[in-house]
C-alpha cells in the first residue's frame, strides 16, 4: 500500500512537474515570440495573359497572411491594377513580379481638328511587334510597331482604339464644338484665295478683312477673337492692332494663331511670334508650277527663332514655317505672303494641294495641343488602358523580373506559425495545473 | 503682291475700245480705299498662263468675240481656280452682237450665265447700291433707247461668282480720264470700287 501511495505521488510530481515546464516554456516562447520579427507569410496569385488575377479580389483581401505576391506574365488591365491597389491598401505587402520583362505598348488618340473629322493615332513599342488595331466597329488594320513610334490618322473612329493590350479614346478639348476660323487683316489676294481654300476644304471661316480706314469687310458675327467661337485665329498683313492684347489670351486658353508672312511684323505680334521676319525675298519666277511649288512664293523668311521655336520648314536653308507653344495654343508663323499664286498658277494639282496644306496647317495647331479635359462617357472608357506597363508602375511599382511567387510563398517561419494567444492559453493553463497538482499533493 | 487691274486681250474683236476705264478704275480704288493698287493696269492674252496672276481680269468690246481654243480652256482654267472675269458690252446691247457671240462663248467655256439678284453682296461689298447695278447715262440717254438693264449676268464655281457679266456699257461710262471727275456730282465708278472689293474679299 505504501509503494502504490508512493508511485501515485510521483506519478502526479512527474505530471506536474511537466506541466510546470510546458507553461515555462510557453512564457518562454511568448517571450521569444515578441521580440522575434515574424517572416511573412505569403499567399500567391498570377496576372495570365488575359490581363486578369486569378484569384478573387475577396480572397486576397481576406487573406490572413502578410504578404501577397502576384506573378505576371502580361500587364494587368485598369481593373486588375485597381484590385491590386485595394490589396496594397487594405495593410498587406505586395510583392510584384515577373518571369520576364512586360512589353510596354503606349497608344494615344486624338481628334483632329480638321473639318472632315478624324483622329490622330500614336503609339510605341518597348519591341518590333505587330498589333491588331480595331475599334468598336471591329477590325481596322494590322499595324507593326517599334521602339521609335507610330503616328497615323484614321476617319472618325467608333468608340475606343484598340491595339493590342492597349486602348485609347480619342482625346476632346474645351475647345468650341466646330473648328471656326477668324481670318483678319487687309483685304489681298491671299486673304481672298486663303478664306476660299479653308471654306472649300469645310473650314467655317469668319472674316475681317479691311479695304479702308473706315470700312472692314466682315463674314459672321464678331471681328474679336473669341475662345467660344474660334478655335484658330489667322493674322494677316494689315490686321488691327486692337485685337492683339486679346491674343495672348485666346493662346492660353488652348486657341492656336497663324501668322502670315508681313504680319509677324506688327507691334502686337512680336511677343507671339516664332521668329524675327526678315527682308522678303522674291520666289523664283515660274516655280509654282514646278515640283516644288512653294520656290514661286514670295517669301518673308523667319530669322531668330525665339526660344521653343520649332522651324517646321526650309526653303533654300532658311525657315519658311515655325511654330511655337504659348500656354495651351500654338502659334505657327508661315513665311509666305502670296500662296494664292500658288492655287491659281500652278499645275493642275496645285488647288487641291494649296487646299491641303492650309488644311494641314490649320489642323496641325489645334490637334496636336495637350488635351485639358478627357470625355468619359460609359464604363468601357472608364477602364481604357493608353499604357499599361507605364500605369501599372505608377500604380503598384514595375515587377521585379525573374522572380517566382509561388517558390517564395512555400516557407513559412516558426516565429510566425506561433500564435501569441494560444501560448499564454497554454502558459496558463499548465501553470495552474501545476499549482493544482502541488496543493493537493499537500505541498504549498 | 499689290492689286493690279488687268484687261484682258483678245484675239477676236477689239478688246482695247475702252482704254481709259482701268485708269480710272485704278484711281476710284485708291481714292476710296486702302487696297494697295499698282498705278497702272495690266494687259493679258487671254490664252496666257499670265492671266492666272490675274484674279480680277475685264473684257470688253463691239465687235463679235470669237474664243480661239486655247483662250476658250485658259477662261475655264481661270474660273475653276477662282479667278473672276469682268465682261462688259460696250455695246450696251444695242445691235446685241457682242452679247451675243460672247455669251455664247461664256456659256461654252464656263457655264450658262443667271441673272445676278439685286440684293447680292456685290451691290454692298463697298457703296451700297439698293436697286442692283447703277444705271449708266448710255442706258438711259446716251443711245436714246431707254434700254435699261435690270440685273447683271454671272456664273458661280464653287459658291462664289467667276464671271460677271453687264449689258450697261460700264465701258463708255467709265472710260474718261480720272481727272474729269472734279466734274462730276457723283462718282460714277463707285460701282467698280464695289467689283474690286468683291473681287478681293469674296
Amino acid at each position: 500500500m505504501a509503494v502504490s501511495v508512493s508511485a501515485t505521488a510521483h506519478g502526479l510530481r512527474v505530471v506536474g512537474a511537466v506541466l510546470h515546464g510546458i507553461g515555462v516554456v510557453c512564457m518562454l516562447l511568448m517571450v521569444w515570440r515578441l521580440f522575434t520579427p515574424v517572416l511573412h507569410q505569403r499567399v500567391s496569385a498570377e496576372v495570365s495573359a488575359s490581363d486578369a488575377l486569378d484569384v478573387p479580389l475577396a480572397t486576397l483581401l481576406r487573406s490572413q497572411r502578410d504578404t501577397i505576391d502576384v506573378s505576371m506574365v502580361a500587364a494587368p488591365d485598369a481593373r486588375t491594377r485597381a484590385m491590386l491597389r485595394a490589396v496594397r491598401g487594405s495593410g498587406h505587402v505586395l510583392r510584384v513580379t515577373a518571369p520576364r520583362a512586360l512589353r510596354s505598348l503606349a497608344v494615344a488618340a486624338e481628334e483632329e481638328w480638321r473639318a472632315s473629322g478624324g483622329t490622330r493615332l500614336q503609339a510605341v513599342s518597348s519591341d518590333t511587334s505587330r498589333h491588331a488595331a480595331q475599334d468598336a466597329a471591329g477590325l481596322i488594320d494590322s499595324i507593326a510597331i517599334d521602339s521609335t513610334g507610330l503616328r497615323t490618322r484614321s476617319g472618325p473612329l467608333a468608340g475606343t482604339w484598340r491595339l493590342g493590350g492597349a486602348a485609347a479614346a480619342p482625346m476632346a478639348s474645351n475647345a468650341p464644338a466646330e473648328a471656326r476660323v477668324l481670318v483678319l487683316g487687309s483685304a489681298t489676294w491671299e486673304s481672298r484665295f486663303l478664306v476660299a481654300a479653308l471654306e472649300e476644304a469645310g473650314w467655317p471661316v469668319d472674316i475681317a478683312v479691311s479695304v479702308s480706314p473706315r470700312v472692314t469687310i466682315t463674314q459672321g458675327a464678331t471681328r474679336q477673337p473669341s475662345r467660344e467661337r474660334h478655335a484658330i485665329v489667322v493674322l494677316l498683313p494689315g490686321a488691327p492692332a486692337s485685337v492683339m492684347a486679346t491674343l495672348p489670351t485666346f493662346l492660353r486658353a488652348g486657341g492656336g494663331v497663324v501668322i502670315v508672312g508681313d504680319a509677324a511684323r506688327i507691334a502686337g505680334v512680336v511677343a507671339l511670334r516664332a521668329g524675327a521676319p526678315g527682308a522678303t525675298i522674291s520666289g523664283q519666277a515660274g516655280a509654282e508650277a514646278g515640283d516644288e511649288p512653294r520656290r514661286g512664293l514670295d517669301l518673308v523668311p523667319i530669322g531668330t527663332l525665339t526660344a521653343g521655336s520649332v522651324p517646321l520648314e526650309f526653303r533654300d536653308g532658311r525657315v519658311a514655317v515655325a511654330a511655337r507653344r504659348f500656354g495651351a495654343g500654338r502659334v505657327i508663323q508661315v513665311g509666305y505672303d502670296n500662296s494664292w499664286l500658288w492655287r491659281m498658277a500652278g499645275d493642275d494639282a496645285s488647288p487641291s494641294a494649296h487646299r491641303r496644306w492650309w488644311s494641314a496647317l490649320l489642323s496641325g495647331i489645334v490637334a496636336q495641343r495637350a488635351p485639358v479635359s478627357r470625355v468619359v462617357t460609359t464604363a468601357e472608357t472608364d477602364t481604357l488602358d493608353a499604357a499599361p506597363v507605364a500605369a501599372l508602375a505608377r500604380d503598384v511599382g514595375l515587377p521585379t523580373i525573374g522572380g517566382s511567387a509561388v517558390a517564395s510563398a512555400a516557407s513559412p517561419s516558426l516565429a510566425a506559425a506561433l500564435d501569441l494567444r494560444w501560448l499564454l492559453a497554454t502558459a496558463v493553463l499548465s501553470l495552474v495545473a501545476s499549482w493544482t497538482l502541488r496543493r493537493w499533493r499537500g505541498l504549498a | 503682291m499689290r492689286f493690279t487691274f488687268a484687261t484682258v486681250q483678245y484675239e477676236s474683236g477689239d478688246w482695247d475700245s475702252a482704254p481709259l476705264l482701268a485708269a480710272n478704275v485704278i484711281d476710284a480704288v485708291a481714292r476710296y480705299t486702302s487696297v494697295d493698287v499698282a498705278p497702272s493696269g495690266a494687259i493679258v492674252p487671254l490664252s496666257s498662263e499670265a492671266l492666272l496672276r490675274y484674279p480680277l481680269a475685264y473684257l470688253t468690246g463691239h465687235l463679235p468675240v470669237r474664243f480661239t481654243t486655247a483662250e476658250r480652256a485658259m477662261l475655264r482654267k481661270y474660273c475653276d481656280r477662282g479667278g473672276l472675269l469682268f465682261v462688259d458690252d460696250h455695246n450696251h446691247d444695242v445691235d446685241g452682237v457682242f452679247h451675243k457671240t460672247c455669251t455664247e462663248e461664256l456659256t461654252q467655256a464656263v457655264g450658262p450665265l443667271a441673272n445676278i439678284p439685286n440684293s447680292h453682296p456685290l451691290y454692298k461689298s463697298f457703296f451700297t447700291f439698293r436697286d442692283g447695278p447703277p444705271t449708266t447715262s448710255h442706258e438711259l440717254n446716251g443711245w436714246g433707247d431707254n434700254l435699261v438693264h435690270d440685273h447683271l449676268q454671272g456664273i458661280a464655281r464653287n459658291g462664289r461668282l467667276a464671271v460677271i457679266y453687264s449689258s450697261k456699257d460700264y465701258s463708255s461710262e467709265w472710260s474718261f480720264h480720272p481727272e474729269n471727275k472734279k466734274f462730276l456730282s457723283v462718282d460714277n465708278t463707285r460701282f467698280g470700287v464695289n467689283l474690286v472689293v468683291y473681287a478681293l474679299t469674296r
